[in-house]
């Protein structure tokens, strides 16, 4: 378990975490959301021990990052400004990882490019950005780290690498009980694959979750009544949102499906339908609901 | 702490692989120019010569400032750019751990890039067969610059320690290996009396130098000498002042400090060295365990330590303008301040990528220049040393060299005895135009060392070695030690086994050299001990069989290289014969080349018997073949010239060289 308390760091004047708190559990996939400049990538950084922190603690399984060698066989971090040695090829690069990681697995290393189509034998350098990202994202998983950390996880790369590459992240945690903590400003990227999400902001944890229990607490509704209605005659709700279009309304409330469906039956809509709901709208209801205005944020 | 347990082979090895060819190139480039160098230098002597630390030094010490610097730039360089420290940074390896293995690692590579430059001058020396040289001389080469190197290297460890790019970390190496130096070398320029040319003023008790240099044309300099006053090489004596070996070094090469050798293999120089590397290697590891790796792209963390860094990199440039604002115009020094504000600007920008704001570094500048011109202003202040005036009794020591002694003896010796030292000052005072003799001496007065040449007449001569604590007869064994032999400045390669072991021979006997010398040759044998190369050298006459066989191999020489149709006729007369000059047989040959090469050629044997009948040409050099001939033809020689004189007699030339001779001969 990652155990974040009270995370200070500050570059000149620039503040970029403020007393950061927050708890990371094992075996999941957590997704750290923010708009740019939230600190998501300095964060990664000092959980990595790539940056000191001015103030507070970082623990990684009870134990503290700083220079400590055999935590950091543990773990993995991708950047988002992706750096290979010039001279390399994709081959050297594995054997570089290998040099450095204890548990780095050639054959899977090997497996996973060529289920990807890199050439081993070119120098990543001379690679396309996204074939660099993938490049990245395999030498990572190969190392077997308990802890995996990508910053713009799936930056440049195209959509249908883009499932390949989270089916291989879903099987590291599903087989190999890796912790993954992946970061972007893309909501949408990430509702797919993540367990938990956290949001990023002004230096700060600002809310955090995991996503089943955010998705099955809240339903988007479209509904239709017979009459006139209006977001009056849904009192009976916990009512996020409401938005009418012509006879139709579409409604945004907290509660499961189960419950909330027996309710809107009475009712004897002539329309009721459950649509699903993205991670974008969660956010931004939840937001909203505790006085952000999710737009701004991210 | 166990290093060995910090060091991390894999890692090394992955930091050296991805910089390979670099590091191949620039680290490849010294051994490979020393070979280049060597066959060069072996091509140039193709009779031979013996190598020294000297004659292989000059590559090394350029290579002193690129390979350190090379490897310590590949070894770290992710820690200046961001991308670099994220990927580095998040590796499973501490700080202390990447400091040791490059530390380490670093150390390792210098040694071997040593030991194959070493080993293979020595395999080229070994087959070239023509360059002499001895294991001790190669394992003291790879000493003294595997210490320099790892003082350079450490030098830039500590700087990239503290430096955020590379530029800073270079110029804060630069700092650190000549800043100290050069304030003391400025301070010594400003307080001492030295220069490098002294006049110094001797009586009989006392000597004074002076500090100003002469020209020895001047009507001033031939007062000084008229009064007593001799022009002596005044040595700065660089064992007072230590600077690390490398330092030293580049100060030799540019004369900014004398040595009797380009590279001195000093042990305490060497300790300095050491003990200032591990010291460096020690606080770079302080520095770099505390390093904030995310502080990067810029000149250091703290804006005040790159101003001041800025301001110490302007002192030696600063000073120069001083001096030109005390001594030049005004308008050169204008000019000169500008440059500097240029510089003060374009040093911000390669620093740090950006200029500050202009009020703030106008006004920084200003009071960097005030500091500066405070620093010159009290470094004028402080008192002046004036030149000593000291006693006979002030000598501590002489080394007395003798040239060419013409006796079994060795050429070096120490006086130490007050008395002697008194009468060899008297010598000093006195010296002669007409000489045999040359003797070289050095004395130190604790503080400086001079030197001077002696040039003394036969008697003087035999009088002076009574000054000598014991003339040291060569030993055998000596002869035994050496590694090279050159005669008339050719090296011996055949024969060097049979003229050892006839030197040694003859010295068992214990016998006084022959009263006639038929040759002036002599053996020079080089021996390598105390770190430094000894030169022996015998006097040819010590064994007639020696002189015979030199006589006869340069006959040989003559016979075998001599070309009638390509050669200039010209010889020098080197026997003295009654009545013949060198001069008259010069003007001679000029007319009757033709029948002079006949002559020669006429008697010229492989044979010579050492008799009053010997005479000796001096027909110049051949493909760096000393061309000398030795005739058993004197009393025929005479004849032959009587016959020239017969035939020249009436011309109106020699009447004109013969006046002008008899002209020299009244004054």
């Amino acid at each position: 378990m990652i155990t974040i308390e009270n995370v200070y760091k500050k570059f000149g004047k620039a503040e970029i975490l403020k007393d950061l708190s927050c708890e990371i559990q094992n075996h999941s996939i957590y997704g750290l959301v923010g708009a740019n400049g939230a600190g998501k990538s300095t964060l990664l950084r000092l959980i990595n021990g790539v940056y000191e922190m001015d103030k507070g603690s970082i623990k990684i399984d009870g134990e503290e990052i700083s220079d400590n060698e055999l935590l950091k066989q543990k773990l993995v971090f991708i950047p988002d400004d992706l750096f290979f040695y010039s001279t390399y090829t994709l081959l050297d690069s594995a054997k570089f990882y290998e040099a450095m990681y204890k548990k780095f697995d050639m054959e899977a290393f090997k497996e996973m490019a060529s289920l990807l189509k890199l050439d081993l034998k070119k120098k990543v350098t001379t690679f396309s950005k996204g074939m660099k990202r993938q490049c990245a994202l395999i030498l990572a998983l190969a190392t077997n780290a308990e802890y995996m950390f990508f910053d713009e996880t799936f930056d440049g790369v195209d959509p249908v690498v883009r499932t390949v590459l989270k089916k291989l992240l879903a099987k590291q945690t599903l087989e190999k009980n890796a912790t993954i903590i992946m970061t972007s400003h893309n909501l949408r990227e990430l509702e797919d694959i993540c367990d938990n999400l956290g949001l990023l902001y002004k230096g700060g944890i600002l809310f955090q979750s995991d996503i089943d229990t955010l998705k099955t607490n809240m339903c988007k509704v479209q509904i239709s009544l017979k009459g006139e209605f209006n977001e009056d005659s849904f009192k009976e709700f916990s009512l996020l949102n409401y938005k009418k279009c012509g006879s139709v309304a579409t409604l945004i409330i907290r509660g499961t499906r189960e419950e909330t469906e027996k309710e809107f039956k009475k009712m004897k809509p002539i329309i009721l339908d459950y649509i699903p709901i993205t991670l974008e709208e969660l956010f931004i209801y939840e937001m909203e609901s505790v006085g952000y205005a999710f737009n701004e944020i991210i | 702490m166990h290093l060995m347990k910090l060091f991390n082979l894999n890692y090394f090895y992955q930091n050296i692989k991805k910089s390979a060819s670099t590091l191949a190139l620039f680290l490849g480039i010294i051994p490979l120019l020393n070979v280049i160098i060597f066959l060069l230098l072996a091509n140039a002597n193709p009779h031979g010569y013996a190598v020294t630390l000297d004659s292989l030094s000059i590559l090394l010490l350029i290579g002193m400032y690129i390979i350190p610097v090379v490897l310590a730039s590949s070894l770290y360089s992710f820690m200046f750019k961001r991308k670099s420290i994220d990927f580095i940074g998040s590796m499973p390896i501490s700080k202390k751990s990447i400091y040791v293995t490059n530390t380490i690692g670093g150390c390792f590579i210098i040694f071997c890039v040593l030991l194959v430059t070493v080993f293979l001058t020595g395999i080229i020396a070994f087959f070239l067969g023509n360059v002499y040289i001895t294991p001790s001389i190669l394992v003291d080469l790879f000493l003294v610059f595997l210490i320099a190197y790892l003082f350079v290297y450490s030098a830039v460890t500590l700087a990239f320690s503290l430096s955020r790019n590379m530029i800073t970390g270079l110029l804060v190496t630069l700092l650190f290996l000549f800043f100290i130096p050069f304030v003391c070398y400025y301070k010594d320029s400003l307080v001492n009396y030295r220069g490098s040319i002294s006049y110094i003023k001797c009586t009989s008790e006392t000597c004074m130098p002076t500090t100003y240099t002469c020209n020895e044309y001047s009507y001033e300099c031939a007062r000084h000498k008229k009064e007593g006053e001799y022009q002596f090489y005044l040595y700065r004596n660089y064992q007072d002042t230590y600077y690390p070996l490398p330092v030293s070094a580049i100060f030799q090469l540019l004369g900014m400090q004398e040595g009797d050798v380009f590279v001195a293999f000093d042990f305490k120089e060497l300790g300095i060295t050491l003990f200032i590397t591990f010291v460096y290697f020690v606080i770079g590891y302080l520095i770099y365990k505390k390093r904030k790796l995310e502080i990067c792209e810029t000149s250091f963390y703290h804006f005040y330590i790159h101003l001041f860094v800025k301001a110490l990199t302007m002192l030696p440039i600063f000073t120069v303008i001083y001096e030109i604002g005390r001594y030049e115009s005004i308008y050169a020094t204008v000019f000169v301040l500008l440059l500097l504000l240029v510089y003060y600007f374009v040093y911000d920008l390669i620093t740090r990528k950006h200029i500050e704001q202009i009020k703030k570094s106008i006004f920084s500048f200003g009071i960097t220049l005030g500091v500066l011109l405070l620093y010159c202003f009290f470094m004028h202040q402080l008192p002046k040393k004036d030149a000593p005036v000291f006693h006979n009794e002030d000598i501590k020591k002489m080394t007395v060299t003798l040239y060419n002694p013409k006796k079994q003896v060795e050429e070096t010796y120490e006086v130490k005895e007050q008395e002697n030292i008194n009468n060899i000052v008297k010598y000093m005072i006195s010296q002669k135009e007409h000489h045999d003799y040359n003797v070289e001496v050095k004395f130190t007065d604790g503080t400086d060392t001079y030197a001077t040449n002696i040039l003394l007449e036969e008697e003087e001569y035999i009088d002076f070695l009574t000054f000598l604590p014991s003339v040291k007869k060569i030993e055998a064994k000596n002869i035994d030690d050496a590694y090279a032999l050159s005669i008339y400045g050719n090296f011996i390669n055949e024969d060097i086994a049979w003229y050892k072991q006839e030197v040694m021979n003859t010295l068992k006997k214990e016998k006084e050299l022959p009263t006639t010398c038929y040759t002036d040759a002599s053996l020079l044998f080089y021996r390598y001990i105390h770190h430094k190369v000894e030169k022996i050298r015998v006097p040819a006459c010590i064994s007639t069989e020696i002189e015979k066989k030199i006589m006869e191999d340069k006959n040989h020489n003559v016979l075998t290289y001599f070309d009638h149709a390509h050669y200039v006729p010209y010889a020098d007369l080197i026997t003295n014969v009654d009545g013949i000059t060198n001069e008259e047989v010069y003007f001679l040959t000029e007319y009757y080349g033709e029948e002079f090469f006949k002559f020669l050629f006429e008697h010229l044997n492989e044979n010579v018997a050492l008799n009053d009948n010997l005479i000796e040409f001096y027909l110049g050099q051949y493909k760096d073949q000393d061309l000398r001939v030795y005739l058993n033809a004197k009393s025929e020689f005479i004849e032959f010239i009587d016959t020239l004189r017969e035939k020249v007699k009436d011309t109106e030339e020699y009447q004109q060289y013969m006046d002008s001779l008899r002209g020299e001969a009244r004054e």
